[in-house]
């Protein structure tokens, strides 16, 4: 019966109703999440909660970086506590792994492999350690002239973005359009030239109006990393090239006023005038970038809030709500609009905590459904979240989780009681092999032949499978090949038990001659480890 | 549609079925190198392909396909009677001579671009319109719109000197899925070769199992989600069962002669056996003719070395039944300057140049369009890029006018639609 | 005796006389051994004529007949006849005085394409050249016969040049190579290397000797080529090496300090000691030099005539011609000049007196 009301219901009626059958106190936004996402799945095909195995996985990969190890997938299958979930959500988010973990994801989602930097990592690492609200670090990191030791490491955003190689210029165009949609939301690089010429809300205005922020910046140490910024007097000039129209832009956030370029009488435009001899920077009075880093990040500009939220969402559901993530327009509106707002909203109110938002979406039903579908049936359109979106494994994830899956992470250097450093070399290979091309956001599951060969007939890689010690292959070459074997081999590598089939194939697979002795062991590590299953987040 | 079966294949699993452990290709023989007749009448029911040759720095047309022998800027070089009466082309390309009847020439190219960082792209790109995104090159073009061919080759493959890898920054807005496999001076990227610690069946075995365990995976998934790694591995698997395409020391020396002993000679007999294997685009580039000096010794060293190359090409894919089914396109990104600088060089010259092609979907032993006396300007109609790509979009029957991409959601034309087909050059 | 350089700059200063306008480019320019006639041979398959008996330097009629480039060249040491040949294989042997002239002998087919080199024997007899159909070939000044022809060169030969004595030919090539051949046996006597003058940049074979020189004595050969850094747009210093020619030993270079300054083209010595030469490079490029035998950089360098392909001494010793190439040679796409058209360029001459 419930069903039927359910499925007869408009949506404003349900949230009357859910409200109105809870307690005193308010849903929480975990609630209110998975209510808004229930009311658009009734009566089609929705997927089971995942189970133990697939809760473990998929919360330590977001939250530590990596695969669970045999020990925690087994003590958390064997907690009987009814909220084990959520206390082991908890548990990750105040781990140590955590600030790394998330340090790596925003690196990747930010800076889209443009580039790597040790004060970058250690500034975004130590940020989420402090669980710095998302708009002071949007405000540190678009100040961009951070003189403060624990803030240098955020002017890479931009200084990164300052270089430029050879003979080309800076490519100031580029650097706007980062901006637009890594902070905004909205991709205007078919903006530049002209009003979008189908996307209505995008304009050239709001390209130039950007453009200006940044027209006078420059890299004035490549070296240390340091942006400078020229004197900013005049408003940037432009024309569509299809309406010949004189314009001009104060630097202007999209949505908001123009900011005033004040006037100051010639010889005191400068707060610390430029010497050169003296390598000392100019700093003009009238920083354009200063006032980017106070009117973007903050609870007033929209467009903000909801590209945080929508990015964090995707970080964690696989899809935004708005999707592609840098295309926030009428046009292309979120799947769950009034999810957004309440996202966006929330947020805001909470002061950006990220802590506070990944535990509320991680504790909804929605971020705990399976990936899996009964079989025959098809899954629903991926932007209603009936089934669990399987989420791409950065080139990081991929490394620590084989580390943990061949026995060797717990070997690795620990300073302190930090988690380990992957070993560089590896590191550098990882990527070489997994990770896109710079600027190419690494936003949907890709696969390459480059990657396939790579876990095919990498030294490296068939170094990780060299039985030593007790490491993985050694201690499943120990065992005799049965089912307890195999479903060891299962619990290490994928973090679950086989079935009885899953069983009969793999023992199969030993018995044939070409697998005698270690390598049929490291043959079957290796599939393990080549699968589709160990390679995506489920 | 029947999978292509090599005979490769066939070995392979007899091979494993006696439970030897030879390896590779070597052990194969002269029966390596593929059996022609068989291959090639599958390609020609199935699959067009692609042999895409580039001059990277700009061949003088003066010096090829368009010579102007005693006139102003004609240089020393005189111009020779081709097997087709009526067309003449440099006395550098005496090969070539005798085989055009298989070609036509486009002697009426007008570009916009003279610089070689921009040019290079827009070429390749097709000049579209200006939309704010990249456009793919047109191996990743093909690469999409017609996919690999039925052997599961990798469908888009650069033959180029120097270092190799995968080049997605071709693909542009497509996605870096559609860019280019380079070989770098020809040899397998990175990690092809099957090291020594793995035998052929292990690695056969391992990966069966591997596959069977997608498959369980993919029975209560997403397809999508385990698509892209099946996919690859595929690939990957084709690709090492031709590592014999990489292994120079299978070539029967009467083809190295006949191609040349030279950098290029190598890599265009690869390219033919890329185009044996089954890929769908192969691409092959040479360096070095921006001869903004000693332009005229500079082509007296350059152009019979392509002359070779390219007519025992066409030679092959003649004799093989292939030219029916292989579009080929010989080009640079424009042509020399008809004024000779001090540095007795030409400069670059996109104003009046020429291109050659044969094979699939065109006419044979044609010259279309033509330049004045001097060779100063195109007479007639001049055709820019984006013209081309609408002839070898129609060579291999893809219809541009009504084929579109979908860039998530914005959809954009394959080729510049200000630009109008040649249809006389069109079969 | 070492003459100071500084001594010698002075001494060797030379003086514009005139610049001779042309309007084609020149391979080669040569004064008669009378000194009444310079010939430059030009891209028009026409080999202008001046009368030189004068500062006046006033224009004669070009010797018409040719075909593509007239590259290269070479008078009579003796008789009144100028041989010149072309990129399409022609050969003509003519009488260099007469107004209208008829040629004494020619030849159309003389090679299968581009004749690099004409080069006389100094006993008058014969005249040598090379192609680029890869043949060496002796002929018969007196009529143009086929005396000897050398198949046996798997080489490139870029230049030729009879050994003092006459009895045998000097062949340059591209990759560098000079072989001392027989006259009469077409025998390869011994080989020098100047490989330093070739690099095979990925596809192209760069470089090549491209003159010879002999002091009057025949003690020194001086070669003249580029040190390759790069084909496409060819760069690379000049280099210049001389041998010594009892031995075949390499017994100096001369390598330019610019990678703009390009290929030698042309060598003289116009003592015993002094080798004077040109250059040309990059657009706008290249030197006139003086070099004193034994010393590695020339007293005279002047960078003022930019892209010189050739350097003639008059037989009085006291004017030189250097062919040079006018500035602004080089442009992408269509650069158009004052007049709004698409005009060729050209190779001024400068006439040049040595101070006595």
């Amino acid at each position: 019966m419930y069903r039927f009301l359910l499925r007869s219901m408009p949506l404003w009626f349900l949230l009357i109703l859910m409200l109105s059958h809870t307690n005193a106190a308010e849903l929480s936004l975990s609630g209110k999440i998975d209510a808004l996402i229930d009311a658009k799945i009734t009566g089609k095909v929705v997927s089971k909660q995942s189970d133990d195995h697939e809760f473990v996985r998929r919360v330590y990969l977001d939250f530590a970086g990596r695969i669970p190890n045999i020990a925690e997938v087994d003590s958390f299958v064997a907690n009987k506590a009814l909220d084990k979930r959520k206390l082991l959500i908890a548990q990750l988010i105040s781990s140590p792994a955590y600030s790394k973990t998330m340090a790596n994801t925003f690196h990747i989602h930010f800076m889209e492999r443009l580039g790597d930097n040790t004060e970058w990592m250690k500034y975004l690492e130590d940020s989420f350690k402090k669980n710095k609200g998302w708009n002071v670090m949007a405000k540190e990191i678009l100040r961009g002239i951070n003189s403060k030791e624990d803030l240098k490491g955020a002017n890479f955003f931009f200084s990164k973005r300052l270089e430029n190689y050879g003979q080309n210029p800076v490519d100031y165009s580029a650097l706007t359009r980062d901006v637009g949609r890594l902070f905004l939301g909205k991709d205007f690089r078919c903006a530049e030239c002209h009003d979008h010429l189908f996307i209505d809300e995008y304009k050239q205005a709001d390209f130039k109006g950007l453009f200006a922020f940044f027209q006078n910046t420059y890299l004035a140490d490549a070296k240390a990393g340091v942006v400078g910024e020229k004197l900013t007097a005049k408003k940037v000039e432009f024309m569509s090239v299809f309406k010949k129209e004189k314009k001009e832009t104060a630097p202007k956030i999209p949505g908001m006023a123009e900011v005033a370029i004040p006037e100051f009488k010639k010889g005191e435009e400068f707060l610390v005038p430029a010497d050169p001899k003296k390598k000392i920077l100019g700093v003009p009075k009238f920083s354009p970038l200063e006032k980017l880093s106070e009117q973007l990040p903050s609870s007033e500009n929209a467009d903000f809030s909801k590209n945080i939220v929508n990015r964090i969402w995707f970080m964690m559901m696989g899809r935004g709500l708005v999707h592609p993530l840098d295309l926030h327009h009428a046009g292309n509106p979120p799947s769950h609009p009034e999810l957004l707002s309440l996202l966006a909203k929330e947020f805001s109110a909470h002061q950006f905590d990220i802590k506070w938002f990944l535990t509320e979406i991680a504790n909804t039903k929605v971020y705990q459904r399976s990936s899996k579908v009964e079989m025959g049936k098809t899954p629903e359109n991926p932007a209603l979240f009936a089934t669990a979106i399987e989420k791409r494994l950065s080139a990081e994830q991929l490394l620590s989780s084989i580390l943990v899956a061949t026995g060797r992470y717990g070997k690795l250097e620990r300073k302190g009681g930090n988690e380990p450093d992957m070993p560089e070399a590896l590191k550098a290979k990882f990527a070489k092999a997994f990770a896109n091309a710079a600027r190419d956001p690494e936003d949907e599951i890709a696969f390459s032949l480059k990657a396939a060969l790579f876990l095919l007939n990498d030294d490296a890689v068939l170094a990780l499978l060299k039985p030593e010690a007790d490491n993985t292959v050694a201690d499943l070459a120990k065992m005799k090949p049965d089912n307890v074997m195999i479903e060891k081999a299962y619990l290490v590598i994928l973090a679950r038990i086989p079935d009885p089939q899953e069983i009969k194939d793999a023992l199969e697979f030993l018995s044939k001659p070409v697998s005698a002795g270690e390598i049929g062991v490291k043959n079957l590590v290796w599939a393990l480890l080549a699968s589709s299953e160990f390679n995506l987040n489920h | 549609m029947k999978n292509l079966c090599t005979p490769h294949d066939h070995l392979l699993s007899r091979r494993e079925w006696l439970g030897a452990s030879t390896v590779g290709a070597a052990s194969l023989g002269a029966s390596g190198m593929l059996a022609q007749p068989a291959i090639a009448e599958e390609l020609r029911k199935n699959d067009k392909q692609v042999l895409f040759i580039w001059l990277d720095g700009g061949m003088s047309q003066l010096e090829s396909w368009d010579p102007k022998p005693n006139t102003t800027f004609g240089g020393p070089f005189r111009a020779i009677p081709t097997k087709v009466p009526g067309i003449h082309i440099s006395e550098l390309l005496p090969k070539t001579a005798s085989h055009m009847d298989k070609l036509v020439l486009v002697r009426s190219l007008c570009t916009q671009d003279n610089s070689h960082s921009a040019g290079v792209d827009r070429i390749q790109r097709g000049d579209p319109k200006n939309r704010g995104v990249t456009y793919p090159y047109l191996g990743s073009a093909v690469s999409k719109l017609m996919g690999p061919c039925s052997s599961g080759m990798p469908p888009y493959v650069w033959i180029k000197p120097m270092s190799g890898g995968f080049i997605t920054k071709d693909a542009g807005f497509l996605g870096p899925k559609y860019g280019a496999i380079a070989f770098g001076d020809g040899k397998a990227p990175e990690n092809l070769l099957r090291p020594d610690s793995v035998s052929l069946e292990a690695d056969l075995a391992r990966n069966e199992l591997r596959e069977k365990l997608d498959k369980t995976y993919r029975l209560t998934r997403r397809k999508e989600s385990s698509e892209a790694s099946s996919t690859v591995f595929d690939m990957a698997a084709k690709l090492q069962k031709r590592i014999d395409l990489f292994d120079q020391s299978k070539i029967p020396s009467k083809d190295l002669e006949r191609y040349g002993i030279t950098e290029f000679g190598r890599h265009m007999l690869q390219a033919r056996r890329m185009l044996e294997a089954g890929v769908r685009f192969v691409k092959v580039t040479s360096y070095g003719w921006d001869t903004h000096g000693d332009n005229f010794n500079g082509h007296l060293s350059l152009v019979p070395k392509v002359d070779m190359a390219f007519s025992a090409m066409l030679e092959d894919l003649q004799q093989r039944g292939m030219l029916d089914n292989v579009l080929v396109i010989l080009m640079s990104e424009f042509g020399r300057t008809p004024r000779i600088n001090g540095h007795l060089g030409r400069d670059h010259w996109p104003e009046a140049w020429s291109l050659a092609m044969a094979g699939c979907g065109l006419k044979k032993g044609l010259a279309s369009g033509k330049t004045n006396k001097l060779g100063t300007a195109v007479e007639g109609d001049a055709h820019d890029i984006g013209s081309m790509f609408h002839v070898w979009f129609k060579a291999l029957g893809i219809d541009s006018s009504e084929t579109e991409y979908d860039n998530q959601g914005q959809p954009l034309p394959i080729a510049n639609e200000e630009c109008k087909i040649i249809s006389e050059v069109l079969a | 005796m070492k003459e100071d350089s500084k001594e010698l700059a002075l001494k060797y200063k030379t003086k514009k006389i005139i610049d001779l306008a042309c309007p084609v480019q020149i391979c080669a320019a040569r004064f008669s051994p009378c000194g009444n006639v310079l010939a430059a041979a030009c891209f028009d398959g026409s080999v202008r004529r001046w009368d030189s008996s004068t500062d006046k330097f006033t224009e004669l009629t070009p010797i018409t007949g040719h075909n593509g480039w007239v590259q290269a060249i070479a008078f009579h040491p003796t008789n009144k006849v100028l041989y010149s040949a072309d990129s399409w294989g022609k050969l003509i042997a003519s009488n260099y005085l007469e107004k209208d002239s008829k040629p004494v002998w020619k030849n159309d087919k003389a090679h299968d394409g581009w004749i690099r080199k004409v080069s006389l024997s100094p006993d008058g007899k014969l005249l040598a050249t090379c192609g680029t159909d890869k043949l060496i070939k002796v002929w018969s000044t007196a009529d143009g016969s086929l005396v000897k022809e050398f198949k046996d060169f798997s080489w490139d030969p870029l230049s030729v040049a009879f050994t003092p004595d006459s009895k045998a030919i000097l062949v340059g090539d591209l990759q560098g190579k000079i072989a001392q051949v027989d006259t009469l046996t077409g025998k390869k006597l011994r080989e020098l290397d100047a490989s330093a003058m070739y690099k095979l940049d990925r596809l192209q074979d760069v470089g090549g000797v491209r003159c010879f020189a002999f002091d009057s004595k025949g003690e020194k050969l001086a070669c003249g080529g580029i040190n390759p850094n790069r084909g496409g747009f060819v760069q690379g210093p000049s280099l210049v090496i001389v041998f010594d020619w009892k031995t075949g030993k390499e017994i100096s270079r001369i390598q330019s300090g610019s990678e703009n300054d390009g290929y030698v083209y042309d060598l003289l010595f116009i003592t015993d000691s002094i080798l004077a030469g040109v250059s040309s490079g990059q657009p706008g490029n290249g030197k006139v030099f003086f070099n004193l035998m034994g010393e590695t950089q020339p007293f005279i360098n002047l960078a003022t005539m930019p892209n010189c392909h050739s350097f003639a001494l008059h037989p009085a010793g006291k004017k030189i011609a250097v062919v040079s190439t006018n500035a602004n040679s080089s442009g992408n796409g269509k650069v158009l000049d004052k007049n709004k058209d698409y005009a060729t360029n050209h190779s001024p001459i400068n006439i040049l007196e040595i101070p006595t």
